[in-house]
């Protein structure tokens, strides 16, 4: 089954499958978004890119198991309408001017620390390089084991993956200390 | 299990019981494992961040690419057309040999059975012009779902009086397609296609069943070869459909048109001018390839065909040494 091979491969960060499951439905649920939520092209292409990446982040997380055709499309417009619904009670929101700019303030001064970590972990995780940037990738984001990992990377087994995991958290960590 | 391991297992979700509570127990009492945890934590959300920023830029590659064939798509869309059928053709010939004639068993009838799926109504809430469309608007798209199409179809008849779109167009051919009328079904179905740019696979597709449905051979196959030439996702089971009725598309011809005619007579306003009737394109048109006549029909016509228009087309037979077979006209040359 095409589906059932599109959700496995997802699962394994396969890019095709992304580009695949992107082209199958974006014209569908840009039609539907756009008639039945009078949205914009460009906010339809946004939620749909959205809710592109939210299926793909409950792939990976097990959320979402193997489904067809109408299930994935489903899932999709179900992602879609919600987001669009969360975005409008945002807007709602921003007519209470003063209150938006009370919380802005105070979230500003906590996070200003924390940011500047964040933002160099960010810096350094972006230039890792590979094997490194692949493997933890695989890991972390796409929850695969080490074995599955092996097989992805044509490593001997599940244990030089982890070796390698290993060292590359120790890189990042070196990075981490170098001022 | 080490430390990494036990945190790796519990960011990961893999973590049995017991390794649960030795994980717990460690966050409780070990300072070096919190910080160790803490570390691993941050590097998952980040690196978390970053699969999710690499993944949307890459579907806005893809986007761009997307949009950059619709436009040259648009710029050359005959050429286009008849690449894609160049294709089909090269599938449908690395296939023939394969295909037995096993149609006298399966009528069109049951192969309609086969394929016959009922659309999801996945537009939840729906919204109209002014409150007596709103309410109008769901009871319709209501009935639709709890399965009563009758009520669908004449809820949705209602509705296009002041309400007049594609998705009402489609709806109101589903519900009478679903409900047995066939022939009402073939007529919004027909208008959908023809007086609106959305739902057009999907109308082409239900339009082909309920051709089916009604043992139109020739109708069936015009609008499936029509949703062959297109990347929708009924594609495939247009195809699958086409070798299941023991057809191949067996040659990009060119060809003469001898015969054309349109109905409804009178109309031969392409765009702009809304029509309910169902519009059809019927003729003959000429091979160069082998001098045969082939018959046409068609639910799109093709406005301004005329008699001596000399067009590509696609004909399709049933095996090559059966002569009897009908062309799909792409366009004019």
């Amino acid at each position: 089954m095409r589906e059932a091979s599109l959700i496995t491969r997802l699962h394994k960060g396969d890019k095709t499958a992304l580009e695949e499951i992107y082209k199958a439905y974006r014209s569908g649920f840009i039609n539907w978004i756009t008639y039945a939520h009078k949205c914009s092209d460009e906010e339809a292409i946004d939620i749909f890119q959205y809710s592109i990446i939210s299926f793909y982040e409950n792939v990976v997380d097990g959320s979402v198991e193997e489904m067809n055709d109408a299930g994935i499309k489903t899932y999709l417009y179900s992602i879609g309408k919600n987001k669009l619904l969360a975005d409008s009670r945002k807007q709602a929101k921003i007519s209470y001017q003063e209150e938006l700019e009370d919380v802005e303030l105070i979230e500003d001064q906590e996070s200003d620390i924390g940011n500047d970590k964040k933002q160099f972990l960010a810096t350094v995780l972006d230039n890792l390089g590979e094997p490194c940037s692949q493997l933890l990738k695989l890991f972390y984001f796409n929850n695969l084991s080490t074995e599955e990992i092996a097989e992805i990377m044509k490593y001997k087994n599940g244990n030089t993956v982890k070796n390698l995991k290993y060292k590359c958290l120790q890189r990042i960590k070196k990075e981490l200390n170098r001022d | 299990m080490d430390n990494l391991e036990l945190i790796d297992g519990y960011l990961t979700g893999r973590l049995n019981k017991e390794e649960k509570a030795a994980f717990d127990e460690a966050l409780a009492l070990d300072h070096e494992f919190v910080e160790e945890f803490q570390d691993v934590k941050e590097i998952q959300e980040g690196l978390r961040a970053l699969s999710r920023k690499e993944a949307l830029s890459f579907l806005q590659e893809v986007e761009e690419e997307v949009q950059n064939r619709e436009s040259t798509l648009n710029n050359n869309k005959m050429k286009k057309t008849i690449v894609a059928a160049a294709s089909v053709i090269l599938i449908a010939a690395f296939s023939f040999f394969t295909l037995s004639n096993n149609t006298e068993d399966s009528t069109l009838q049951s192969i309609y059975q086969n394929n016959f799926e009922s659309y999801d109504n996945i537009y939840g809430i729906v919204r109209g012009e002014n409150e007596k469309d709103a309410s109008l608007a769901s009871q319709a798209f209501n009935a639709y779902d709890m399965g009563d199409y009758d009520l669908a179809a004449l809820s949705f008849e209602e509705l296009v009086v002041t309400d007049r779109t594609a998705i009402n167009y489609f709806y109101m051919g589903l519900s009478n397609l679903e409900a047995k009328n066939i022939d009402l079904a073939i007529k919004k179905l027909n208008a959908t296609i023809n007086n609106f740019e959305d739902f057009d696979a999907q109308a082409s597709w239900y339009l082909a069943l309920a051709h089916l449905s009604n043992d139109d051979e020739e109708a069936a196959i015009s609008s499936l070869v029509g949703l062959t030439l297109d990347n929708s996702i009924y594609k495939s089971k247009a195809e699958a459909v086409l070798k299941e009725m023991g057809l191949s598309i067996s040659s990009l011809d060119g060809g003469v048109i001898t015969d054309v005619k349109l109905r409804p007579k009178e109309d031969n306003a392409p765009n702009g001018v809304f029509d309910d009737r169902r519009r059809i394109q019927f003729g003959i048109a000429v091979s160069e390839t082998d001098g045969k006549k082939y018959r046409f029909l068609t639910d799109q016509p093709i406005y301004g065909l005329h008699i001596g228009s000399e067009v590509e087309m696609i004909v399709v037979r049933r095996s090559i040494k059966d002569r009897a077979g009908f062309a799909f006209i792409l366009g004019e040359r």
